[in-house]
């Protein structure tokens, strides 16, 4: 990410239903990202994530966070309690549930998605396919196509994937 | 490919073939750069060409300092132009589509070489021709494959999906004595305590060598059977009256005169005897034994909720039923 080649976007997906404060806590994310420190409240989130997960009282670690990243705590109060972002929260899960996400996390890379924790060369290779002026991807070969040998109109359609070693 | 199976089965128009980039590079450091001269060359239009020269020489490259070197020999033997095969090489376009062809594999599940689909049915490792060939006419007949546990209503399925704790699936040979002992001794205090008290569901999935052994003709009957709602009880009476069929000049006949015990519609069974629909069914169940790799039937798998266990003959189904699933 840091050589430029990539542009990265955090959209707040909270699964209400496992995670009852997973929707505050992407409150607590946007309000600080008003004074300026999103990612890192969301790098103090997922750390964090024992302070507050399971908890009942989870916002008033919240508050105790946004104390720790030397934000403005009445400002910061007052935007958690208030709901300023809940709207905005909520608006990116209903996008995420319209491109299809359904789980978290799931990724987006460029518009070709990738769901649950990958291991970090599953984006590398996505990103560089991409880079690489990679199209989409094509889960079934036609018969126009120089790797395809027989009837276009065959019955049946025997697809190998294989490597010559 | 191999050359009978394009004989068998492309060149008849049975089927079409397509090929697809899936070099294992941690284990194959050189296929990676392979699967991209076979692109290169498909840019030419000698994809096949590359495609049967690559897996012909591998001992040859995978042992290079710079196997690229060999691709571009083998180019020149197959009269490409080199410039262009080797600027190919070089811009990166041929790995993209590798890449490509990788990720769509991944997305299909792809976990190992070669991995085949038959239309949409994926087959893990290599088959002999014989046995890809029965499942390419199966599925070109029409033919599905079921799940192992079918979910869903099924007659197949013998007790209660929403109470079981428990299943067993058996891989059943109708002309199998060790199958008939299992029906005879087995089955029926099985069907006693643990089927019919709902902790159990039975999944039976018939298995048979040649569409015109007694045997699969027994399966196609308890299929028929099972259409009209009594595939347990088919089951039950074939296997136990396997003595009486088993070298009878004319199985079908004592079928129908079972049908008519089990008060089934005589006229509408032994239609279903001839019918396509029927074999496809048990077909289905003899690859689903094929695709997992069944050491031979009859086979029979449990799962006891906590992890699954498998057991060949009848005395090794008891043994399994009398100590991991005791309640």
């Amino acid at each position: 990410m840091n050589t430029g080649q990539v542009r990265y976007l955090f959209r707040n997906f909270p699964l209400f239903s496992i995670h009852p404060q997973a929707q505050k806590a992407a409150e607590a994310a946007e309000c600080a990202g008003e004074q300026g420190k999103f990612w890192e409240m969301h790098e103090l989130l997922f750390e964090g994530q024992d302070r507050w997960s399971g908890n009942t009282d989870a916002v008033t670690v919240f508050k105790e966070m946004a104390g720790e990243l030397d934000l403005d705590q009445d400002q910061f109060d007052s935007c958690l309690d208030g709901g300023k972002y809940a709207d905005k929260v909520a608006a990116d899960s209903e996008e995420g549930l319209a491109q299809g996400v359904a789980s978290t996390p799931s990724f987006l890379i460029n518009d070709m998605q990738l769901a649950g924790a990958q291991p970090f060369e599953a984006f590398q290779q996505q990103i560089d396919y991409l880079l690489a002026g990679g199209g989409p991807i094509e889960l079934e070969i036609g018969a126009d196509s120089y790797r395809s040998m027989g009837e276009p109109d065959a019955p049946v359609v025997v697809t190998e994937f294989s490597d010559f070693q | 490919m191999i050359p009978d199976f394009i004989e068998q089965y492309v060149d008849t128009g049975k089927v079409r073939y397509v090929y697809r980039e899936f070099p294992l590079t941690n284990l194959h450091p050189a296929a990676q750069q392979a699967s991209e001269a076979a692109v290169c060359a498909g840019e030419q239009g000698s994809y096949w060409e590359m495609n049967e020269t690559l897996f012909a020489t591998t001992d040859e490259w995978s042992q290079a300092a710079d196997p690229t070197e060999s691709f571009k020999g083998y180019a020149e033997d197959l009269g490409l132009d080199t410039k262009a095969f080797a600027e190919c090489l070089d811009s990166g376009q041929a790995s993209a589509q590798v890449l490509g062809d990788q990720m769509a594999g991944q997305e299909l599940g792809v976990n190992a070489t070669p991995y085949f689909f038959v239309n949409d049915l994926p087959i893990r490792g290599g088959l002999p021709i014989e046995m890809l060939g029965q499942v390419i006419d199966f599925v070109a007949a029409g033919g599905e494959i079921p799940e192992v546990i079918p979910v869903g209503d099924d007659y197949h399925v013998f007790g209660d999906g929403q109470t079981a704790t428990s299943v067993a699936v058996v891989f059943v040979d109708y002309s199998s004595p060790d199958s008939a002992k299992h029906a005879r001794e087995e089955f029926p205090v099985l069907e006693k305590e643990r089927i019919s008290t709902g902790e159990m569901i039975y999944v039976v999935h018939p298995w048979a060598e040649s569409a015109d052994s007694p045997g699969a003709m027994a399966a196609v009957a308890a299929e028929c059977a099972g259409e009209q709602g009594k595939y347990q009880q088919a089951y039950s009476l074939l296997l136990d009256e396997q003595d009486a069929w088993i070298d009878a000049q004319d199985p079908n006949a004592l079928f129908s005169e079972y049908a008519a015990s089990l008060d089934l519609d005589v006229q509408e069974f032994e239609t279903c005897l001839d019918s396509q629909d029927a074999w496809l069914r048990v077909q289905a169940g003899t690859i689903v034994a094929m695709l997992n790799s069944l050491p031979g039937v009859p086979f029979y798998v449990f799962n006891n909720g906590q992890g699954w266990l498998s057991a060949q003959t009848a005395d090794e189904f008891k043994t399994i039923l009398d100590s991991n699933l005791s309640p």
